[in-house]
């Protein structure tokens, strides 16, 4: 897999996205910079994965503009393999080459993630973690410009999530492709993104840089402080926290 | 019913969670039930316990019939003896019109099945991948369905006379609703997860049908084609009935004009016997088409 690969930014004007007469997003103008890592957070039905659904293409029912690369993956929440299909064959699923290349590519790309030698296994055969590993090997085989996760993590179990957040982010220090990440966990976008993006009450309504050194040291106060200032933003008590 | 009743992608779910699952507590649990010294618990039958205990159950029930016959308890007229039915099917085999009759019954459910097939699998695949195909094709089917396909012989001797073409004719229309209809619903009952899926991966049309609708049809598919196999029989059975003059329909029809009881039955076990060995050579069809599916299947 090539390591001189590009990034690409994603510019959003004046999306909007209902559902019947519910506004769910309004107006909203977002550029995220090549080769950033920015976290999307949001309550439930702020919207968010609408927006990364959206610049994915698979919801085309809104109204603005995005520009974004055609050099694009996307990574659900659950690892949707084809059942049907062996490893490698999911990895690159729609890809063009002979057998022979194509399994030789899923196989790289599989090493990347660590799961070299599952590329002839049924997915069935698989733990959650290493599904959603595979999952993230078929978008590296895409060697996109930007990467979009959409809660990637979070069908995980509390220690799955932490090796899959490490690989996620060793593969974008490798990479350096645009990542878009929405998830729920603050203290996961903290620790992965340069930037986070609140959404709520139908636009963004927080927009802030994360100014820590990597990797990022949960403990630190600086750590808590932008924590909190999330927190408070998503509508969580000064005594919840 | 099959094993695979569950829709094809529901099932592919449960497969995982099952898979991951119920490894889990091999350790603590087996140690648990095996580790009380002094506890010694009958050994439960394995596979091959089980079998025989099946068939002493049948091997009884024959033993029981034939001495009831011997006793005086069933006359002949009534019921042949399994014995006397085993001496006809043996003399018939060894004539060898046994199994020119069983030709000409597995050609009339072939050829029936092979149009049948075909063509409940074009108007699946044509209602299943076009939603104005879906409207002209699957009303008209779902109305046609509502019948019971057996009520279609008199109508169909008036169209296709009362020779080969109603055997097969019955065969075809036996065939074609089971078919067609698990197709399409298989077709559309893929996972619309994995139609966002080929957004994102960016599969053509002919793409997303090949890696994704047919295979994910398949497990559906297959059902269709059991309950297929299932109606190709019934309608062999009744086809046969009129005018045969061959065919294991033939024995049961000359079992009857001659008061045959021992006919009757063989043919009936002859009918039974390919009723068993067909399903199994589905479940061996399945066993290839669908390796993926094994470990929810069991």
């Amino acid at each position: 897999m090539s390591l001189t690969q590009t990034a690409a930014p994603v510019h959003l004007r004046g999306y909007t996205k209902t559902f019947g007469d519910n506004v769910v997003l309004q107006d909203v103008d977002l550029s995220i910079e090549a080769g950033s890592f920015v976290a999307l957070v949001g309550k439930s039905g702020s919207g968010k994965s609408t927006l990364l659904r959206s610049i994915a293409g698979i919801d085309r029912d809104y109204t603005g503009t995005i520009d974004r690369s055609e050099k694009v993956a996307f990574g659900f929440q659950d690892a949707r393999l084809l059942p049907w299909s062996k490893v490698w064959h999911n990895v690159v699923l729609g890809q063009p080459g002979s057998t022979a290349e194509l399994r030789a590519a899923a196989k790289e790309a599989l090493a990347e993630v660590g799961l070299e030698g599952k590329a002839d296994v049924w997915p069935s055969t698989l733990s959650g973690g290493q599904q959603q590993r595979v999952s993230l090997a078929r978008a590296l085989h895409r060697q996109p410009e930007l990467l979009l996760l959409d809660e990637p993590f979070g069908a995980l179990d509390a220690l799955t999530r932490l090796h899959a957040q490490a690989l996620v982010h060793d593969l974008w220090v490798r990479h350096r492709f645009t990542v878009v990440l929405v998830t729920h966990d603050v203290e996961e976008a903290i620790t992965l993104a340069d930037r986070i993006v609140v959404l709520s009450s139908g636009g963004v309504s927080l927009d802030v840089p994360v100014d820590l050194a990597r990797p990022r040291d949960r403990r630190l106060s600086r750590f808590e402080d932008l924590r909190e200032r999330v927190l408070l933003q998503l509508g969580v008590s000064r005594n919840e926290i | 019913m099959p094993p695979l009743a569950a829709p094809p992608v529901i099932a592919t779910v449960e497969g995982v969670t099952m898979s991951t699952h119920t490894k889990a507590p091999e350790g603590p649990a087996s140690r648990a039930a095996s580790g009380r010294p002094g506890a010694k618990r009958p050994a439960k039958p394995g596979r091959a316990g089980r079998y025989a205990r099946r068939s002493a159950v049948v091997l009884v029930l024959l033993v029981l019939w034939q001495s009831a016959s011997w006793l005086g308890y069933i006359n002949a007229a009534t019921l042949a003896s399994p014995v006397e039915v085993s001496q006809y099917l043996w003399g018939s085999l060894r004539e060898g019109s046994l199994l020119v009759d069983l030709g000409v019954s597995l050609r009339r459910v072939a050829l029936g099945l092979a149009i049948g097939v075909a063509a409940g699998t074009v108007l699946g695949l044509i209602a299943g991948l076009s939603r104005s195909a879906e409207d002209v094709v699957d009303t008209p089917l779902q109305m046609l369905r509502a019948l019971p396909f057996l009520g279609l012989a008199p109508l169909l001797m008036i169209w296709l006379g009362i020779d080969e073409a109603l055997k097969v004719g019955l065969v075809v229309v036996g065939v074609v609703f089971p078919v067609y209809l698990n197709l399409f619903k298989g077709i559309v009952g893929v996972d619309p997860k994995f139609y966002e899926l080929s957004v994102v991966q960016g599969l053509n049309r002919f793409q997303l049908i090949r890696y994704i609708v047919i295979p994910g049809a398949l497990p559906s598919y297959l059902i269709g084609l059991r309950f297929s196999l299932a109606n190709a029989w019934l309608s062999l059975v009744v086809g046969e009935a009129v005018n045969s003059n061959a065919g294991i329909g033939h024995i049961l029809q000359q079992g009857k004009d001659f008061l045959r009881t021992d006919m009757i039955v063989a043919a009936l076990v002859i009918y039974a016997v390919l009723g068993v060995l067909i399903e199994a050579l589905v479940r061996l069809i399945e066993k290839i088409v669908l390796p993926w599916a094994k470990d929810f299947r069991q």
